[in-house]
């Protein structure tokens, strides 16, 4: 493992940082970020564009769906607004933002957990983050801290 | 007075545009929610609303809005009489959860203001206007959809600015006054 040191106490210091982030955590579960992966589905047979795969009547049936449950791990969730200039040609888009930091033993359930894949969503209270990249990940020693970046899709209440 | 202007005359094109543009949709089925076998929803719900979006509103996939923003009049119709061909400019913004969805939608949204559908009662390029002053709304007067054009503006970054489609349409409104018969 890259920058290893036998006098690092790799769990300890993993177990310090979770009870720190958990001091964090909001009582209320649903107040707790979760991640979400889009249902992903698969349609056969005819009426199904062969470009993207979706069908051109929205209630076909998938031949096939993968489903993945929601998961909650430990992490920190910041939300902000963007002190950025975000105007456009019809009008000013000012979008939350979501910075979550999670430890490499969670950020290894997550990817376990998605199949490979990261979540497509973020869910924080009633805000949806999409477009759910990973910045630079960060290691000291044998610990590596990831971040994970959203875009609010949507300020209220989730009705579906 | 026997005819309809001003404000209230805006108004009602604004409403019954809005009522045709959502009954029709109605009929093609975009607000059924289908879902799978396991009960789980196909494609996101998709709502319409008669507003525009603010800069701190909610923009959730899949939805439209219906606005209206310039008034482009007047062209004299003919000599000696008020009566003039006006101009409404109406938009609507769709943001859809993925380009399907709004490439489908905006195609729908364009074909039923230019009467290409019939089969839902929307086989001409014209609005029945009601007045909805009435207990039983009645048609008083029609205005026509012209110049219907469609843009996607691919905006980077954030999820609702990539499906994003925007539709333009005029409404062409003719007549003279008050005393217009």
């Amino acid at each position: 493992m890259a920058g290893s040191h036998p006098d690092f106490p790799a769990q300890e210091f993993r177990a310090g940082i979770r009870e720190a982030m958990l001091m964090g955590f909001p009582g209320a579960t649903l107040q707790r970020p979760t991640f979400r992966w889009v249902t992903e589905r698969t349609f056969t047979g005819a009426g199904v564009s062969p470009v993207s795969g979706r069908p051109y009547d929205w209630g076909k049936q998938p031949a096939a769906s993968a489903k993945v449950a929601d998961l909650q791990v430990t992490c920190v969730a910041i939300q902000a607004k963007p002190s950025m200039d975000l105007a456009t040609a019809v009008g000013e888009f000012d979008e939350t933002k979501l910075t979550v930091v999670l430890l490499d033993d969670e950020y290894d359930e997550l990817l376990t957990h998605g199949a490979g894949d990261l979540p497509d969503v973020i869910l924080l209270g009633a805000t949806e983050y999409t477009n759910v990249i990973e910045l630079q990940t960060m290691g000291l020693f044998d610990v590596d801290v990831h971040t994970l970046f959203g875009s609010a899709a949507d300020t209220s209440a989730v009705t579906t | 007075m026997s005819a309809y202007v001003g404000g209230v005359r805006d108004r009602l094109i604004f409403d019954s545009v809005y009522a045709e543009i959502r009954d029709a949709l109605d009929g093609l089925g975009w607000f059924d929610d289908p879902v799978d076998s396991q009960g789980d929803p196909l494609r996101r719900p998709f709502r319409l609303q008669p507003e525009g979006f603010g800069d701190d509103g909610p923009v959730t996939p899949n939805v439209a809005g219906v606005t209206f923003s310039t008034y482009d009049g007047d062209d004299e119709m003919e000599m000696g009489s008020m009566l003039t061909e006006n101009r409404l400019v109406f938009y609507v913004d769709v943001y859809a959860e993925n380009d399907d969805v709004g490439r489908h939608l905006a195609g729908d949204l364009r074909d039923l203001l230019r009467g290409r559908m019939p089969s839902i009662g929307r086989g001409r390029p014209y609005v029945d206007v009601l007045d909805y002053n009435q207990a039983t709304p009645t048609t008083v007067f029609t205005v026509e959809i012209a110049n219907v054009s469609s843009d996607h503006p691919v905006g980077a970054g954030v999820e609702h600015r990539k499906h994003w489609w925007v539709l333009r349409f005029e409404i062409v409104d003719t007549y003279t006054d008050e005393d217009d018969e």
